[in-house]
């Protein structure tokens, strides 16, 4: 399954037969099966309804998955290293620092008791070591790297003062403070509004792209992701039924992918009825042919 | 069908107070379909929350079917209009069965309860008669949707308010839903004020819209004017430019 399209020599992360199951025995339920794809400095899109299994990848990728989770890959490369078989101190090393990951409503994974420049200073002192003034430096500097007007006025404000917006930047400069090689984002934009939705993907694509970051960008949301990213890997039920450059979506040729692109309302094409995707209970199999469970 | 002159909502007193209605008028007819739009703040719900009566401390007119309507309203006032919400996960209560949930509005409104009322309401959305026994948690999110536009049209109401109905859905549900409300349309011969940020959905499904931005109404469009960019207002310019797809600076 794993395109050849032009990748840098090593990629960043190399991913082959992921597979993820929840529970023991008979129960088990199998979340991703067989995943293979490489990541460049690029901005991968990957795209899937509820329960396709892609938040279950942007989180197996950094092992952040409860217990009754198994993780089991033929390879999970990292820059070279095996993260597959990293122990959970190793992974301690890289989680944040190397793969940052921001998710999808600021409201919720900032700390509402402390101060928004505190929440960045953390990630300052963790990952820089930096301390007293230096600190508080770095932290401006970075609240002005993803464009906050006031950042003085800024670091003193909790998150409930400030929008949806602006606690999404302040994640992303949080992510930023360790430069890491890869960021996962998570729905990034689902909880903001779309005026602000523009701005926020203008601002996370210049800073991905200034850096050399590798972005995978988990969305339900086709439209966006054909406009936002370089590749798009389409999931259903745990596997990739189809991966393509984003910007040939509309010549998607798996039914699937079809499908979704037609269920949708479109401004320049009025329809009296929406056509319905039909889902075919083959697109359940594995890939390689045998069928799953 | 419904006339709204000049309303306003405050929250609060003096200095804090904060109006997400300032001063908004429009006229829906019977049978169709009107769009509100507008991002979040723009008081798009609150509208729509006076309409249906889940605010009270509004000022100016709102008549409903030529009758005005007064701050608290009389049960059969309230069987006319009826409210779909955003999250029909939020809406259904978790320990009692569909059945449960669609008997709730006609016992408060004092109208006969029978299973065969209830299997005919899940009928007309989709439902077979044995969703009546199961729990909300059991039925996922486009099934949830269908009972709870089930519960809104058993009352036998005139005037639907779809409050962001499929934005928590995915978009090939979401066509199954949208499908569903149009047919029902028609086939009832409901009214709809359909709130929503997503502009295609809204051309899709209103023949009528407005845009509104901090409280008031910016500019009334058709679906065709919004199709063809026929538009005056630059806030209505700016919305549909930040819903046009993502493209990557040039």
């Amino acid at each position: 399954m794993t395109g050849h399209q032009k990748h840098d020599a090593v990629p960043l992360l190399s991913v082959r037969g992921l597979c993820v199951r929840f529970g023991n025995g008979n129960e088990a339920v199998a979340a991703l099966r067989n995943l293979s794809f490489d990541l460049g400095k690029e901005k991968l899109g990957i795209v899937g309804e509820s329960g396709s299994g892609k938040s279950t990848l942007g989180r197996a990728i950094l092992k952040l998955l409860p217990r009754m989770a198994t993780i089991s890959a033929d390879r999970l490369d990292f820059c070279g290293s095996d993260i597959g078989k990293a122990s959970e101190r190793q992974m301690l090393q890289i989680r944040g620092s190397q793969i940052g990951m921001i998710l999808q409503d600021p409201k919720y994974a900032l700390d509402p008791t402390m101060k928004i420049g505190h929440q960045i200073g953390e990630a300052v002192t963790l990952h820089l070591g930096k301390r007293g003034k230096d600190k508080k430096t770095h932290i401006l500097k970075m609240l002005d790297s993803v464009k906050i007007r006031d950042p003085q006025r800024v670091y003193e404000l909790y998150p409930h003062q400030i929008s949806g917006g602006m606690g999404q930047r302040i994640m992303i400069a949080m992510t930023l403070v360790a430069q890491p090689k890869i960021i996962i984002a998570d729905e990034p934009t689902s909880a903001l509004d779309v005026t602000v939705r523009r701005q926020l993907l203008e601002l996370l694509d210049e800073l991905v792209t200034a850096r050399g970051i590798g972005l995978i960008f988990i969305t339900h949301d086709l439209d966006l992701a054909e406009g936002f990213c370089d590749r798009l890997l389409i999931m259903y039920s745990g596997q990739i039924l189809e991966e393509l450059p984003a910007s040939s979506l509309s010549n998607a040729k798996h039914p699937y992918t079809r499908g979704l692109l037609e269920s949708m309302p479109r401004l320049e094409a009025p329809t009296e009825r929406l056509p319905v995707l039909v889902r075919d209970p083959a697109w359940q199999r594995d890939v390689n042919g045998s069928l799953s469970q | 069908m419904i006339e709204i002159e000049n309303i306003s909502l405050t929250y609060g007193h003096g200095k804090s107070a904060v109006r997400p209605l300032n001063g908004v008028s429009c006229k829906i007819e019977k049978g169709e379909a009107f769009g509100i739009v507008g991002e979040s703040g723009c008081g798009k719900s609150s509208l729509l929350r006076c309409i249906g009566g889940l605010e009270r401390g509004w000022e100016g007119r709102i008549s409903i079917g030529g009758s005005e309507i007064s701050h608290s309203r009389k049960a059969h006032e309230m069987r006319v209009v009826q409210m779909v919400f955003q999250d029909p996960y939020g809406t259904l209560h978790p320990r009692h069965t569909v059945g449960t949930a669609l008997f709730e509005p006609l016992r408060a409104q004092g109208m006969p309860r029978s299973v065969e009322i209830v299997e005919k309401a899940l009928s007309d959305v989709g439902l077979s008669p044995s969703f009546r026994t199961r729990y909300p948690h059991q039925l996922s999110g486009g099934q949830r949707q269908r009972v709870a536009i089930a519960r809104a049209l058993i009352v036998g109401p005139d005037v639907v308010l779809l409050d962001e109905p499929t934005s928590a859905l995915d978009v090939s549900v979401q066509a199954e839903i949208l499908n569903l409300l149009s047919e029902l349309r028609k086939l009832k011969n409901l009214t709809y004020i359909l709130v929503s940020h997503d502009l295609a959905v809204t051309a899709h499904m209103c023949n009528r819209l407005v845009v509104m931005n901090s409280g008031k109404i910016v500019e009334e469009l058709t679906g065709n004017d919004l199709r063809n960019n026929n538009n005056h207002h630059p806030y209505t310019r700016e919305l549909i430019e930040s819903s046009q797809r993502y493209k990557r600076a040039a």
